[in-house]
């Protein structure tokens, strides 16, 4: 930011809010810069591509809503920013990076610009790799031992896009639409 | 130290805690003719602001993942129990604020709930009674002392206990896991159901897959609501179709028109008379105003937690006992909780 652009954003920031001080507009101004066009305040622009374009790989839009229609990227970018311990976000962002290795060295492109059919190829064997079951306690500290491999990168982003997924609202009241009270139980209605 | 409060022969008893051992004293005393104070630590709990089993994932900032960064700071012990969740972390105290200490090769989790229904309201709600194999268990392996009481002794108050809790559950007739007096059972599910009967198929009554007996009411008992199948119970349940004190053994106290209940009171010790060789009361610090109060009863019950409760009686010193009230032994504090990771504790 030069002082040109210092001035005009203060200028704009004090108009619209006159109870504002020079101290205050200042720090608002350069949050909002900080922040950028997209929004989000952990991950980049490179970052957001990644975590976006697998996102839509594994839940594309369909006669269904997909991963970016309810904004998979934006809370995972709000989970990284404001409640994720800071070591599991540095490893999920590893992850990424560990993602982005194995794209460039396999199809000579990051994931996200690399060709539709690499990354599905991509996605596909790590998503062959992933193992059978979540790992207890004492296999998860092991794993955070170790340095993030583009397997265990892809591991922590899948869990957390479906998180994200089936936790957002239009996806629990478009499609999941579980009653939030039964009233009953059957507990094995097949028979 | 304020002039106290003159409470002599307004109460005949006091109780300390409110959650399920509390609670129920509170019953028991009031409906045999007893005016009992029940002071509670914490604050006053009010079901339809506080419950929250109902509230969706999306309506929470992190839809249930936590704001774990907050947890860690403020919470790193409790959050280590199952439902001190983005929901009702509210319901456990807060580490930083209730630090305790143990020795390094004994390390336990002390889980807590300070407000009116204590840790009756995230308990686990599965309730097993014991049988003479758990009440002769020490004596035949030849450790410690004999317990005093077999299961005779003991099945009619499971009984008093269940039939007002209400208890869900399958009779099986089983020698190791006596039935109790149960309402209909929940159902198995169909993996549940194959499970359990390819073991009878196999061993026949010597292996039992049963379902869960839990105080969780699957018809309406009492003036309770039979369970709506929501789910998460350990977040309040505003039908109260669990059993916590708040929905059942308080109302029952209260409905007799001799409880007086006294949130925000901090008991700190019991206070003992030389005069009369017995307990006479408490003093306790109103956690709002940070008074100084003390009541006086004839009989006082400590139903703060295990750990809680013996911390109230090391406190209690006096001439006479200088080392805590009931401490003469010098063994007081030395036996458990239900505190995690099992195993008694020892807060010597």
């Amino acid at each position: 930011m030069d002082r040109r652009e210092f001035l005009e954003s203060i200028a704009g920031l004090s108009a619209l809010l006159p109870g504002l001080s020079l101290q205050q507009a200042f720090a608002a101004a350069v949050h909002a810069r900080a922040r950028g066009a997209s929004g989000l305040r952990t991950l980049s622009a490179a970052q957001d591509a990644a975590v976006s374009c697998i996102a839509e790989i594994l839940l594309p839009r369909t006669e269904t809503v997909g991963a970016a229609d309810v904004g998979v990227n934006r809370f995972i970018d709000l989970l990284l920013t404001e409640s994720m311990l800071e070591r599991d976000r540095d490893r999920f962002l590893a992850g990424l990076a560990a993602i982005d290795a194995r794209s460039r060295s396999l199809h000579g492109a990051p994931v996200a610009s690399a060709r539709r059919q690499d990354q599905e190829a991509l996605i596909g064997s790590l998503d062959q790799a992933l193992p059978a079951r979540a790992p207890t306690r004492a296999e998860r500290a092991a794993l955070d031992r170790q340095p993030v491999t583009a397997e265990r990168g892809y591991e922590l982003l899948k869990r957390l896009v479906i998180f994200a997924y089936f936790t957002s609202e239009p996806v629990a009241k478009g499609l999941i639409n579980a009653p939030i009270i039964p009233g009953r139980y059957d507990g094995c209605v097949s028979t | 130290m304020s002039a106290p409060e003159p409470t002599s022969g307004k109460y005949d008893a006091i109780v300390v805690g409110s959650g399920i051992s509390g609670g129920w004293a509170a019953k028991e005393l009031t409906e045999k003719g007893l005016r009992t104070l029940l002071l509670e630590a914490g604050p006053p709990i009010v079901p339809e602001r506080d419950y929250v089993e109902h509230v969706q994932d999306y309506s929470l900032p992190y839809h249930g993942y936590g704001n774990r960064r907050k947890l860690q700071k403020e919470q790193p012990i409790q959050s280590q129990t199952g439902g001190c969740d983005e929901w009702v972390s509210k319901w456990f105290v807060n580490d930083r604020e209730n630090p305790y200490e143990n020795d390094a090769d004994k390390p336990f989790l002390w889980i807590r709930g300070r407000h009116v229904g204590g840790r009756s309201l995230m308990w686990g709600r599965q309730v097993y009674r014991w049988s003479d194999l758990d009440f002769e268990a020490n004596a035949r392996d030849g450790v410690g002392v004999d317990w005093p009481i077999r299961y005779a002794d003991i099945a009619p108050w499971y009984s008093h206990v269940e039939r007002f809790i209400g208890v869900s559950g399958q009779a099986e007739g089983l020698a190791q896991l006596p039935d109790g007096e149960f309402l209909p059972p929940m159902q198995l599910n169909c993996a549940e159901r194959h499970v359990r009967d390819s073991m009878a198929g196999r061993w026949g009554r010597e292996r039992v897959l049963t379902i869960g007996r839990a105080a969780i009411l699957t018809q309406p008992h009492l003036g309770r609501a039979a369970c709506h199948y929501c789910g998460p119970c350990w977040r309040g349940c505003i039908t109260h179709s669990y059993f916590n004190s708040i929905g059942s053994t308080l109302p029952a106290a209260a409905a007799t028109g001799r409880l007086t209940l006294r949130p925000n009171s901090v008991v700190a010790e019991v206070l003992y008379d030389p005069h009369t060789n017995r307990a006479s009361g408490v003093r306790a610090i109103d956690a709002d105003t940070m008074e100084t109060l003390e009541f006086r009863a004839q009989v006082v019950f400590l139903c703060a937690s295990a750990l809680e409760s013996a911390r109230i009686l090391l406190n209690s010193r006096s001439a006479r006992f200088p080392t805590g009230l009931a401490n003469s032994s010098g063994e007081l504090g030395s036996r458990g909780d239900h505190s995690g990771h099992g195993g008694p504790q020892d807060l010597r």
